[in-house]
Parts: structure tokens; sequence; C-alpha cells
């Protein structure tokens, strides 16, 4: 059952447009992360969904039920935001009790659940902490009591993660994962960090320049994203620029840079001569010789430019003749240790290996998307 | 050798902070606590007539004077600051909000315009006002058609008062500004998303936070307000005189300097204790901000 629903959301700032065309279902318990560049309106499509803005046109839903210009108090929706906003002069428990209070419950009532939310985020005991005497995470978790108290609709989360360091921000999202089904609520998380969105998510959606790009489960954004901003965006790809020559059934055979390749049409009808793009991820290239899973996809030559050990991995860095950078991680049976720097390879991919991503590239990005050491090294 | 010239490093480095006390220290001592002592001491002397020496000789009776004779100046003195502290609260605290939620880009000029008025001095702004209050202005004669002939401003409590009011102002307003502009205001956002109206989440979150401020105001209003004679003098009448009236004509025309040395004690220490009080009672120690 669908408790939320943004439908055509449109939002400009003066001339510039924040939100354009932006709908999304969200079902009861899920939990939906916005993930995205900076920029693109992920704060923005929350803050339209809890009220604190107004979208120019398009509409809210919640419950079915269209809501109009109903201020954040009375909507009842549960926010956390990136910087906490805890009340800093009340404590754990009273930042807590907040919203029962709003409400008028009895003291007595009050008390009790706002003992049980610190006891289900695992504050017991510092009930009586103002947020100053709490570690970064600690408020976390009051900020993240304090919004579930009232049992909202849906708990939107803005980057709760963002300011804490990687090892508290994995507790965390372990965490977060555990609270959510132990409530039942709809998490709304906004995140720009794809590897938080793909282990914690139901579904992503994929946000650019304020339109979702994709929206669909972490396994088919992975495997089969919709465009090549979305490819690069989620985890590190190899893209190539091809043109479809044929298509047979399942399989369409493209022509790319330095030869001829084969994937599978998914369900979709390619007309010959189209550009696409074709992506391949760095654990499906290996070199030839190396085991491959089914029947070949195609193969590039290639000179190695770099090898780094990365503990169960070791990335390899080859650059085609075409000067298009790729990137591969072998795992041991692709025996990494035959490889040196500087000695030319021939890269081989599946047929299931590679995927078509029905839209043409920027032949300025082909090869390897620099997420991976962007995202993971800050 | 080396871990010699480090440990006397160290014991150097403990007496720094204390070296650099000093000249507060000593400024203190001698500005402060040698004048006060001094004072003391007068006030427990005898100066039999006007032009005597006075003599040190224990006399507390300057002080049972203090509280007998001059016991309903102080009580007027200490409603009229008081009142005058609530009045700057009300006007200041609502203008400060304002600059600092809305003030925008403009904020530090209105910050600005609020400190104008000393760049006149304090006791022509205050004659100017007695000029303005006067019977004859425009002002009141119009008034007096409204409220009858014997309407007068000048010479009441409430030219006192709000002489007393309008000269301390910016002393409330500042700290107040400076509290809320600490403030994190999407705090009430926060507050607003939790079911909250905007007047319950300023009554409980903005309001608590400002309240530091609202206190350093007080204090700086409150204090000199209640040992002003200035607008006492010449706002006011023989019957709206305060306390500092008193001290000021006892050393300055009277050189009664005893009587004026005890009330001056007195005004100290009830002020002190009522500023004791008034701390205990907002506890700005919760408020760590
Ligand atoms: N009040 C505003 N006035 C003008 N422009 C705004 C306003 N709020 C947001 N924007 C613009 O709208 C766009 C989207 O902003 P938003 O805060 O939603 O980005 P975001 O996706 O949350 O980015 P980040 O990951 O950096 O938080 C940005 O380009 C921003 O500059
Ligand atoms: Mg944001």
């Amino acid at each position: 059952m669908t408790t939320v629903r943004v439908e055509k959301i449109r939002k400009t700032y003066g001339d510039f447009v924040a939100l354009e065309g932006l709908t999304l279902d969200m079902a009861e318990g899920e939990f939906v992360s916005f993930l995205g560049p900076s920029g693109c309106g992920k704060t923005t499509a929350l803050r339209i969904v809890a009220g604190f803005e107004f979208a120019d046109s398009g509409s809210v839903l919640i419950d079915g039920d269209e809501i109009g210009p109903v201020p954040p108090n009375r909507r009842n929706m549960g926010m956390v935001f990136q910087n906490y906003s805890l009340f800093p002069n009340m404590t754990a428990a009273d930042n807590v009790a907040f919203g029962l209070r709003v409400r008028k419950q009895p003291a007595e009532k009050v008390r009790r659940r706002a003992t049980e939310m610190l006891e289900l985020v695992g504050l017991s005991g510092k009930e009586g902490n103002f947020p100053h005497q709490m570690s970064g995470g600690q408020q976390q978790r009051v900020a993240l009591a304090r919004a579930l108290v009232n049992m909202p609709k849906a708990l939107l989360l803005d980057e709760p993660l963002g300011a804490l360091d990687l090892k508290l921000r994995q507790v965390m999202q372990l965490e977060l994962k555990r609270i959510q089904r132990e409530v039942g609520i709809t998490f709304i998380f906004v995140t720009h960090d794809q590897e938080e969105a793909l282990t914690m998510s139901d579904r992503i959606a994929v946000m650019t320049q304020g339109r979702t790009d994709q929206i669909g489960t972490p396994t088919e954004i992975y495997h089969r994203p919709a465009t090549a901003f979305v490819a690069g965006f989620i985890g590190t790809a190899n893209l190539l620029p091809v043109t479809v020559r044929g298509q047979e059934g399942d399989q369409v055979t493209v022509d790319g840079p330095g030869g001829r390749y084969f994937a599978r049409a998914e369900g979709r009808t390619y007309q010959v001569g189209s550009s696409v793009t074709l992506m391949v991820r760095p654990e499906r290239l290996v070199p030839s010789g190396a085991p491959l899973h089914g029947a070949a996809g195609g193969s590039i030559e290639a000179t190695v430019t770099s090898l780094v050990f990365q503990g169960p991995v070791v990335r390899c860095q080859v650059q085609t003749a075409a000067g298009v950078d790729l990137v591969a991680h072998l795992g041991p049976e692709d025996d990494p240790s035959s490889l040196s720097v500087g000695s030319p390879v021939r890269m081989t991919w599946s047929i299931d290996g590679a995927y078509l991503v029905p839209e043409a590239l920027d032949s300025g990005l082909a090869g390897v998307t620099q997420m991976e050491d962007d995202e993971t090294g800050a | 050798m080396a871990a010699d010239d480090d440990t006397k490093g160290l014991r150097k480095g403990r007496f720094a902070p204390y070296g650099l006390l000093s000249p507060g220290v000593i400024w203190l001592l001698l500005f402060f606590l040698v004048p006060v002592a001094i004072l003391f001491k007068a006030s427990l002397s005898t100066k039999p007539s006007r032009f005597a020496t006075p003599t040190f000789d224990w006399a507390w009776g300057n002080y049972s004077s203090a509280f007998s004779q001059y016991g309903s100046v102080f009580v007027r003195s200490f409603v009229y600051a008081g009142t005058a502290t609530v009045l700057a609260i009300l006007i200041g605290y609502p203008l400060a909000y304002w600059i600092a939620t809305r003030g925008g880009r403009w904020k530090n000029l209105l910050i600005g315009l609020v400190v104008v008025p000393f760049f006149t001095s304090y006791l022509i702004r205050t004659i100017a006002w007695s000029s303005i209050l006067a019977d004859e202005n425009p002002l009141v004669t119009t008034l007096q058609q409204v409220f009858g002939s014997d309407f007068r401003i000048l010479a009441t409590p409430w030219a006192v008062i709000g002489g007393l009011t309008y000269n301390f102002m910016s002393f409330m307003i500042l700290p107040i500004y400076v509290s809320l502009e600490k403030i994190d205001f999407r705090l009430t956002e926060a507050a607003a998303d939790l079911g909250s109206t905007t007047w319950g989440a300023f009554r409980k979150v903005v309001l608590p936070l400002s309240l530091p401020g609202v206190f350093a105001g007080s204090l700086l209003v409150f204090i000199p307000a209640a040992g002003d004679y200035l607008n006492a003098r010449y706002l006011g009448s023989p019957k709206t005189s305060m306390i500092g009236t008193v001290v000021q004509n006892k050393f300055l025309v009277q050189f009664d300097y005893p009587q004026a040395a005890a009330l001056s004690i007195v005004l100290m220490v009830i002020i002190t204790a009522m500023v004791l009080v008034y701390s205990k009672f907002l506890g700005t120690e919760g408020l760590a901000v």
C-alpha cells in the first residue's frame, strides 16, 4: 500500500528549476533512498514532503489523499535533520518527549514512551544528558528517537549519517535498518553515498538535476542502469560507446572501439545503427585465459597501466589502443600475478557480464567512471 | 640537560597566567577594593558640622537612618528600576528578535542604529526629553485637550520610568540580540515537524535559549537604573526622587559624606543580593548554548 506519493513535482527558485516532474511512490514500511550528486534537489524533495516548502505544481499524496498547503505541524511526518537540530536546552528524554508533550499526552505516558524510544535506539541511561554532553552518534540516535516518537506516516532522513566517521556510519546503517524493521514505518533516506544507498534501501531513486533517472531495487540499479549517469554513479562502471549492428532474439550485436561485442536485449528492441552504451562492471572484466562465466561477450586489446592490491581484489587499470581507460577487479582465480604494468593484455567479458544502456554515450565519458575513487576516498 | 630546561620552561609557564592576570588584579585592588574600603570607613564616621573632617567612630547610626529615613526612597528606586527593566524587555525583545530573524543583510546597520543615541551625551538626551515632555510642549498640550488641563507627563513617576527605560534600552537590546543571533532557527522547523505551532516553538525552544541574553540585559539595565539620579532629577519632582538623587545631594550639596557613604553601601549590598537571587531564579547554568 502506498503511504507517500509525489506526483509531477516541479519546484523553482527564481529562474532556477530545482525539481522537474519528480514522481515517486513509497509503500508502507519501505526503505527508499534518494541518491544523487550535490545540488540535484534531494533536500528540496524531502522538504516538500515534510511541508517546509511547497511545490509550484504537482502534488503530494499521503495515504492516497492529496494534501494541499498543510503546514508541517499538521502532517505527521518525522524528520531527521542533517545537523540533528536537537533542542540544546533539553535533555535527551525531553527532546524525545517534545512531540508527545505538544500533543498533550498524559505525563505518565510521555515518560514511558520517551524511555521506550531511547531504549529502541540503544540510549538507555542517557535520558538526562544534554545534547552537548553526547557524541555525534548518540545525538543522531536521539534525533531518530525524537522523530519516531509520534509514529509518523513516514520518516524523512536528510543525510543523517553524513557527519559521522566511516566506522560509526556503518554501525548506524545497520542500526537504522534494525529500527526500521522494528517500527515498520516508511523511511525516505537522502544520501549522496551510493554504497550507503545500495546496502540499506529496498528501492533507490537516482536523481540528477531535479529529476529521477531511475527508480528501482539496488540490484536493478546496479545491474540494469537506465542511463549512463546511473551506471557511473552507482559503483564503478566501464562504459563504451557502441553502435547496434543487429538483433537476433535476445542477442544484440554491437560494434565498438576495438571490436564486435554481444549483449542481451533484456526484452528491448534495438534499431540497427542506433548509438547505445555498453557497460561492463569491473568484476566482470578479466584478462583472456581467466575463467569466463558463460558465453563470450567480447574482448579488447589494452596495456596494463596500474595494478593495485586492495585485499580481496587487485584493481587492474588498463588502457585500450583508443586511449580509453578501463578498470578490472581481479580475484585470485583471474591470476593477477601473471600481469605486469606496461605489458599488453586482452581483456574479455562474458555476454551476461555486459549490459546495454539504451542511451548514447558522450564520447568524453568513455571508459571507467571514477566514482569509486571520489567516493570512498572522501 | 634538555629535560632540565623543559621542566624549567614548564615551571615558568605555570606562573604565566598569574603574570597576565596581575594588571587586572592590581587595577581591581586600586580602583575598586580600596575605594570601597574608604567608602565603608566613611560610612561609619561622624561629621559634626558641614565643613568638619569626618572622624571614624563606628557610627552605625548612619545605617539605621539609611533605612529609617530613606527606606521609602530605596523602595521607590527599586520599583522604578524594576518597572523600567520590565518595559525594556517588553520593548527590546521584540525589536531584537525582529532584527535577528528578519534583519537579513541589514542586521548590522539596524544594530548600529540601536547604538546611535550613545553618540549624544546621556545628560543632553535626558534634558532634551525634559523639554519634549514639558507642560507647554505641543505634545503635552494636545494630550491635555483629551485628558483634561491638569494632565502632565514631566515630573510624574512615569516620566522618570520612561527616561530610565529609554536611556538604558540599548543595554537590553544588544545582549538579547547576541543570544538570539546564536540560535539556530532551524530548531523551529524541527519543532514544527514534531507538531508544534510557531508560538509553541518560540515558547519552548527560542525563548529558553535566549534567556541568557534577557538575564544579562536585565542586569545591565536594572543595576545602573537603580542607582541613577539624572532621570529623577531632570524628568521627576522631589516626590519622585530616587536613591541616587539623595546620594548625589548628600555628597555634593550637603557634604554629608558619612550618610552618603552608608546609603551607597546599602544600595550596593541590596543590589548584589537581588542579583544573586535573580540568577538563582533564572538558573543560567542549564542553558549552556
Ligand atoms: N532557498 C533556495 N533558494 C534558491 N535556490 C535554492 C534554495 N534551496 C535550494 N536551492 C537550489 O536548489 C538546488 C537543490 O538544492 P537541494 O538542497 O535540494 O540539493 P541537495 O540535492 O540536497 O544537495 P546536497 O547533497 O548538497 O545537500 C540547488 O542547486 C540549490 O542551489
Ligand atoms: Mg541536501
